[in-house]
C-alpha cells in the first residue's frame, strides 16, 4: 500500500490556483522528510491540462478525473472520489487550500475520514515517533497552540491561500499520471441558481483579490476621489489606513492593519501615501505584489515593496488614471 | 418548516488574554462567556430571512445550566423555542467536537430539523467542524459560508447566497434536509430591548439528557484526535518569497530571514522621477502580472 500525501489541486477559470501551488509546495517539503509521495487530485471537466503545472510544483503522482459533470464544485461528487482513493493507500495528511470551496470540502472530509483536522496552521513537522505536530492560532490568534496526532491518523490541513508562498517551480521534475475513473457519480444535493459578482464598493476586504489603500499622504477627504478611479480601473476595493479611519474618510471596515484585528493577504495591494506603520505592515505584508506611491524613499514601506513609484501623489495618480484610460481605448480600437 | 440553530457558549477572547512564556493551559479567569459571534449572526440571518408563518427557530447547545443565560439571549434575539442538551455523565473537558456533533445529530433527529444552521467558526478554536460533520452525520446538503438567504415566492424552497471566489457570489439552492454555516459578518445581531429579555426569561427551556435522546455511550464517546501540548506566544509563519535575483543570501540577510519568519522582501523596482514614466511602469507591472488584461 502507498503511503501518501494528497493535495486537492483547485483550479479555477482555467488556471490552477496559487494557492494549491502553496499546498503543493507544503506537501513536497514534508513529503521529502517522511519519504513518501505527493499525490495531488486534479477535478473538473478539462482538468488533465493541468498535469505538468501540478508535477512541476511538486506532485509525484497526479488522479485526473475528468468529467462534464464535475465542471461545478460538489461537495458530494468530490467526497466520493476522495474516498474511492482512500480505500487503495495509506494517507497521512490532505492538504487543502482554504478557498470557499476548499474549506467546505476539507471539513467535510475530516468528518467523512473521522480524522485530524487542523485550520490555518502555522507549522507541521513530523516527529521521531512518526507521530505529526501541528502548530494552530488560537483566541484570534493571540495565542499558538500545539497540537499532537497519532502517526496512525489521517490530518486534514487548510491554509489560507497567501500564507505560505509558492515554492519554486522545477519543470524537469517527473511524475506519473493516473487517469481515473469519474463516470459513475452520485447527485448532487444542490442546485446552483447563478452567480453574482461582487461589487467593490460592498465586498469585505478579507474577500477582496486588490485592495487600494489610502494614507496620511492625502490632504483632504475628497483627495481620495484621485484614487477611485484607478481602483475601479483594476476592479480594487479603496480602504485605509488607521489615520485615515480616524479622521472619519474610510469606514472601520475598510481599514487595514493589524489595529482593525484583521490581516489581508491580496493580489495586489496599492499603499498611496502611506509610510507604513509597523501595524499597517503586519497587516498586510503577506500581499502578493505591494506597489506604493511616497514622496519618501526611506520610507519602511518603499522597502517591503515590489515596485515603488516615488513622487507626489498628486501627480502620479492622475498620470496614472490617464494612462488606463489611454491603454483601455488602444485596446477597444484593436 | 423546522428550523434548528446551533449555537455554543465560548470565551471572550477579545478580552484581556496575553501569552508571554509556554504554558499547559491558558489563563482565561479574565474572560467572560458569551455567545459565538458566528452562531449568533446565524440566528439573526435566518430570523431576518424566515417569516414567522412559514418557520419555527429553535437554538440548541451542548452545554451544562451555566449556558442558559446563552439560550435566553438567543430567544430575546427571534428564537422561538430553546433545548439544551447535557446530562450529569457527561463532563465539559471531555467533550470534543466529534462528540458534540454525534449529540447533537441524536437531538435533531428528535426534532426533525428541515434546516440545520450553525456558525462557520468559533471564536477561541477556529475549526468550523461541526456543520460539515452534521451534514455527514445527516447526509444532508451542505452549504458553506452562506449571507443571504430568500424564501421562494411559493415558500417551497430557499436560495442562499454563498460565499464564492474573490467576493463572488453563489446562488444556490438545496433538497432537504440541509446544513448551512454562517459567517460571523453575515448579519449583525439586533440590540434587545428590556421587554424582549424578560419575556423570553419566562420561555421555558427543554432539557434532553442521554436517555431522552436514546443515545447510547459508544454512540456519542469518540477519542480526540489530537493532544494538546502547549500554549505558546505567537510566532510569525515562514513565508517563501520569491528572490529577485539568483544570487544566494549573505550571513546577515539569512539571520534576518530567521528573526522575521521568513524572507525579507527587498524592493528591486524604485522608480524616481517622471510621473508619466512611472504611470507607464505601473500599467505594465500590472499587465505583467496579470492584474490587468489589455
Amino acid at each position: 500500500m502507498a503511503h501518501e500525501i494528497w493535495v486537492w489541486a483547485e483550479h479555477l477559470n482555467n488556471e490552477l490556483r496559487e494557492s494549491s501551488l502553496e499546498m503543493l509546495g507544503e506537501a513536497r517539503k514534508l513529503a521529502d522528510k517522511m519519504g513518501c509521495t505527493v499525490s495531488a487530485f486534479l477535478i473538473g471537466d478539462n482538468a488533465s491540462k493541468f498535469t505538468d503545472s501540478v508535477i512541476s510544483y511538486g506532485a509525484d503522482l497526479v488522479y485526473v478525473f475528468e468529467n462534464e459533470g464535475l465542471k461545478d464544485f460538489s461537495i458530494e461528487k468530490y467526497l466520493y472520489l476522495f474516498s474511492s482513493k482512500k480505500k487503495e493507500s495509506k494517507v497521512y495528511m490532505i492538504f487543502i487550500a482554504a478557498t470557499p470551496d476548499g474549506s467546505a470540502l476539507a471539513l467535510r472530509l475530516a468528518a467523512r475520514f473521522q480524522c485530524g483536522y487542523v485550520a490555518n496552521t502555522v507549522t507541521t513537522a513530523m516527529q521521531p515517533d512518526l507521530s505529526i505536530k501541528s502548530t494552530v492560532p488560537v483566541y484570534l490568534g493571540k495565542g499558538h497552540c500545539v497540537l499532537r496526532f497519532e502517526a496512525s491518523e489521517t490530518l486534514v490541513i487548510s491554509m489560507k491561500p497567501g500564507s505560505v508562498g509558492i515554492t519554486g517551480e522545477n519543470k524537469t521534475r517527473k511524475g506519473e499520471i493516473e487517469i481515473c475513473d469519474a463516470t459513475s457519480l452520485p447527485e448532487s444535493k444542490t442546485i446552483i441558481k447563478g452567480y453574482i459578482k461582487a461589487d467593490p464598493n460592498t465586498v469585505s476586504m478579507d474577500e477582496t483579490e486588490d485592495v487600494a489603500a489610502a494614507g496620511s499622504g492625502f490632504r483632504t477627504q475628497a483627495d481620495i476621489e484621485l484614487l477611485k478611479p484607478i481602483a475601479d480601473s483594476i476592479g480594487a476595493v479603496v480602504g485605509g489606513s488607521k489615520p485615515m479611519m480616524d479622521k472619519g474618510w474610510i469606514p472601520r471596515s475598510r481599514l487595514i492593519g493589524q489595529s482593525s484585528g484583521r490581516r489581508i493577504s491580496p493580489r495586489l495591494c496599492l499603499c498611496t501615501g502611506i509610510s507604513g506603520s509597523n501595524q499597517f505592515i503586519e497587516g498586510m505584508k503577506d500581499s502578493r505584489n505591494i506597489i506604493v506611491i511616497n514622496k519618501d524613499k526611506g520610507a519602511p514601506l518603499v522597502k517591503l515593496a515590489d515596485m515603488a513609484l516615488i513622487g507626489d501623489l498628486y501627480e502620479i495618480l492622475p498620470e496614472i488614471e490617464r494612462e488606463l484610460k489611454s491603454r483601455q481605448a488602444t485596446t477597444y480600437q484593436k | 418548516m423546522q428550523i434548528i440553530v446551533c449555537v455554543k457558549s465560548e470565551l471572550d477572547a477579545t478580552g484581556p488574554i496575553k501569552l508571554i512564556e509556554p504554558v499547559d493551559k491558558i489563563n482565561t479567569k479574565d474572560l467572560v462567556q458569551t455567545i459565538n459571534p458566528a452562531d449568533h449572526a446565524a440566528l439573526t440571518l435566518v430570523r431576518n430571512s424566515i417569516p414567522h408563518d412559514m418557520g419555527m427557530i429553535t437554538v440548541i447547545t451542548v452545554s451544562p445550566a451555566s449556558a442558559e443565560k446563552i439560550l435566553r439571549i438567543c430567544l430575546a434575539s427571534g428564537a422561538d423555542n430553546a433545548v439544551r442538551v447535557w446530562d450529569e455523565s457527561l463532563k465539559e473537558e471531555n467533550l470534543n467536537a466529534k462528540s458534540v456533533a454525534s449529540l447533537l445529530h441524536k437531538a435533531i433527529q428528535l426534532l426533525k430539523a428541515d434546516l440545520v444552521v450553525c456558525g462557520s467558526e468559533g471564536l477561541c478554536e477556529t475549526s468550523g467542524y461541526i456543520g460539515p460533520a452534521l451534514a455527514e452525520l445527516l447526509d444532508a446538503a451542505q452549504i458553506c459560508r452562506v449571507d443571504h438567504m430568500e424564501v421562494s415566492d411559493d415558500k417551497q424552497s430557499i436560495l442562499f447566497h454563498r460565499k464564492h471566489n474573490y467576493g463572488n457570489r453563489e446562488v444556490i439552492t438545496c433538497l432537504k434536509p440541509a446544513v448551512i454555516t454562517v459567517d460571523y459578518d453575515a448579519a449583525k445581531p439586533p440590540a434587545v430591548s428590556m421587554k424582549e429579555s424578560i419575556k423570553a426569561s419566562k420561555v421555558p427551556i427543554m432539557h434532553l439528557d442521554l436517555e431522552s435522546l436514546g443515545c447510547k455511550e459508544d454512540e456519542w464517546t469518540h477519542n480526540a484526535n489530537a493532544n494538546v501540548l502547549q500554549y505558546m506566544p505567537p510566532r510569525p509563519r515562514t513565508k517563501k518569497i520569491k528572490q529577485a535575483s539568483d544570487k544566494p543570501l549573505t550571513p546577515q540577510q539569512k539571520m534576518q530571514q530567521m528573526l522575521g519568519g521568513g524572507a525579507a522582501k527587498q524592493s528591486s523596482n524604485i522608480i524616481e522621477g517622471d510621473s508619466k514614466k512611472a504611470a507607464k511602469e505601473f500599467v505594465d507591472f500590472l499587465i505583467a502580472e496579470r492584474i490587468l488584461n489589455f
